[in-house]
């Protein structure tokens, strides 16, 4: 229980910003920033991010939590506080509040494969967990890791810059995937769910990491689910609309559980026993 | 009843009024005054428009904890400054219901139960001394003695006022109450049944299960067992959308946070918002996990009755009838709860009818 205010945000500069997407839109961005107080998270995590006069948004840490000289939020540009972050260049002030939610269970995962499932945006929030696993003090704790990304079109894959060291860590295998074809594409066609079965792994020892949009995280976990996965082995993080962060505001629950406080992280076996208004 | 000593003062409505009129000058008085022909609570400058009866007021007290807008903080260049300002605020004649509404919001907002304790809920409750009143009055839609509430007395308070032959009897129940209402010490009102002044009769029960002695409001199941199963379609057909029921609940908290720019200075701000709205839970990627008004009503009667019971311990409805009383629609909180206690009473009886058979077998 902590009493500190819970609503004062602490200022942070924006030491860049990179351009994620190069689809037609260019709607995704990352922006890096310096907190003037830093914190220490752990991934699955998220925070608040504000620009005064404009409003607060919610988006999970995007950037290692090994790292300590800055953290990453990417943001998609969908909305109004989204279309001012957008507007904001290196230099200029921003408010962060948090670290808030729980995290992904990484010490219940150690000896196991794993097998990261992301669609869109949804790389951003598990990217904190991907670092911190490929990182040689963690590696050794985990098996073979599989990584499947999907994208509408082959210009709106975020982190892109990251693959090819993705790819090339041991044990790991490392796919893409867009919605339709497009020329000169020589990876997966199709939504993730139907394509989780032409990629080899061991349905006994591993984990599978899920998130993305709510109707992708659906037909996925029932993917996994047919496959004969274990709902233990199955997480997601989940997307919410939220304003607090601490379990007072209201909005973000499912059944009796609030995914800011419980959540964002849930085992498939946790959410078959809530509601299924997600 | 609280360990508190009960003693008991005396006095006059005159005055009762010439204390009240003192106590202005040390709190913000917030009492049952007529406003607009219809009595409600709010901020008294005048201690002749204050009405000490058994009545129950329009709108509930919440805003004297969890006001409809208030200042969370201040941007400034550097730093982000907290900006609510308090004073205390003594809240008289809150009838027991409203009373009870308030320790829902405790625990929600700063009780053991919750992992963060708001603050700002935490600094206006520190400084807000409750005298409460007895209600006489069951409205059409009341139901507090189905929740478990007692409408002539309330020991959640600082203080209790009493009417009687010749003025009132103030007994303090805490040490913030102490004081308040100066008088003769007399003998303290005795309450309940052992008095014989066990409150009002309810509203007519519906389903014809006695009123006093009624099955206690409340939903004993799953979330599985109701959510997908009842028919809140049904319940929710006359629902216009308006947030009426949420608005003037006393134990609705819902709530947003808005930037408001005055010369250059941004402050923000939390203002209450409603679940009955369908942009309440809508996602920046526009999936919305509520896009219908049953599924809205839904979360409102169960996040009182199953959602908060199981966080926090407590039911969250008072029973005071106000959203029944204002809906447009017709929609009926109590009716509602009450079909679902009968349709999970009737298919539980099959099975453990069945149950007793195999255990005589």
């Amino acid at each position: 229980m902590s009493d500190k205010n819970p609503y004062l945000p602490s200022r942070a500069v924006i030491l860049e910003v990179i351009q994620e997407t190069r689809s037609d839109t260019q709607d995704v961005k990352t922006f890096r920033l310096k907190l003037d107080e830093p914190f220490d998270y752990r991934p699955g995590q998220f925070v608040e991010f504000s620009v005064p006069g404009v409003g607060e948004c919610t988006f999970g840490f995007a950037s290692s939590p090994l790292i300590k000289d800055y953290l990453e939020l990417t943001v998609k540009r969908t909305g109004h506080v989204t279309e001012h972050i957008h507007m904001l260049s290196p230099g200029s002030t921003v408010w962060i509040r948090g670290p808030f939610g729980n995290t992904f269970p990484l010490e219940k995962m150690e000896g196991s494969d794993l097998f990261y499932v992301a669609g869109g945006l949804g790389l951003a929030p598990l990217r904190p967990m991907i670092d911190y696993i490929f990182d040689p003090a963690n590696r050794g704790k985990y098996g073979k890791i599989n990584m499947l990304t999907a994208a509408r079109t082959p210009g709106d894959f975020i982190f892109a810059y990251d693959y090819e060291k993705w790819a090339s860590m041991p044990d790991t295998s490392f796919f893409q995937t867009i919605d339709s074809p497009a020329e000169g594409w020589d990876k997966f066609v199709g939504f993730p769910h139907t394509l989780i079965d032409k990629i080899p792994f061991d349905i006994n020892n591993t984990f599978a990491i899920l998130c993305g949009p709510p109707p992708m995280i659906k037909a996925l976990s029932g993917a996994f689910l047919q496959l004969g996965m274990s709902p233990e082995r199955i997480y997601t993080t989940l997307e919410m609309r939220m304003t607090c962060g601490i379990g007072k505001c209201g909005k973000c629950n499912i059944g009796h559980r609030y995914v800011c406080i419980d959540g964002p992280v849930f085992s498939m076996a946790e959410l078959s026993e809530m509601p299924g208004e997600y | 009843m609280s360990a508190y000593d009960r003693k008991a003062y005396k006095m006059d409505l005159s005055r009762a009024k010439a204390s009240l009129a003192e106590l202005m000058r040390k709190y913000t008085v917030v009492a049952p005054v007529m406003k607009d022909g219809r009595l409600d609570y709010a901020e008294i400058s005048d201690v002749d428009d204050v009405v000490l009866d058994e009545r129950l007021p329009y709108k509930s007290p919440k805003e004297v904890v969890f006001p409809r807008v208030e200042d969370v903080m201040r941007f400034l260049e550097n730093r982000a400054e907290e900006a609510q300002e308090i004073k205390p605020v003594l809240l008289v004649g809150a009838k027991p219901c409203d009373v009870s509404a308030l320790r829902v919001l405790d625990e929600i907002f700063i009780g053991d139960k919750g992992r963060f304790k708001d603050s700002f809920y935490q600094n206006r409750r520190n400084c807000l001394t409750v005298v409460g009143m007895g209600c006489q009055e069951a409205k059409p839609g009341c139901f507090c003695e189905e929740r478990g509430i007692d409408p002539a007395f309330s020991s959640d308070c600082d203080g209790f006022l009493d009417p009687v032959d010749g003025g009132l009897v103030y007994e303090p129940l805490t040490e913030k109450g102490e004081g308040l209402f100066p008088g003769t010490e007399t003998e303290p009102v005795r309450r309940g049944p052992e008095a014989g002044t066990a409150g009002p009769k309810t509203e007519t029960d519906p389903t014809g299960e006695g009123g006093k002695r009624a099955k206690k409001l409340e939903i004993d199941a799953s979330e599985a067992e109701v959510f997908t199963t009842m028919p809140w379609e049904a319940y929710t057909e006359g629902c216009i959308g308006c947030g009426t029921c949420t608005y003037i609940c006393p134990t609705c908290h819902c709530f947003n946070l808005r930037d408001a720019e005055e010369k250059g200075i941004v402050t923000r701000t939390r203002v209450w918002d409603s679940c009955m709205y369908p942009k309440f839970t809508l996602h920046a990627g526009g999936h919305n996990p509520r896009t219908k008004k049953f599924e809205r009503f839904r979360q409102r009667v169960l996040h009182k009755y199953l959602y908060i019971p199981e966080n926090f311990g407590l039911t969250a409805c008072t029973g005071c009838g106000r959203c029944i009383r204002s809906c447009p629609g017709g929609l009926n909180i109590r009716n509602t709860v009450s079909d679902i206690m009968k349709r999970l009473k009737e298919s539980k009886e099959p099975a453990e009818a069945k149950k007793t058979e195999e255990a005589e077998i």
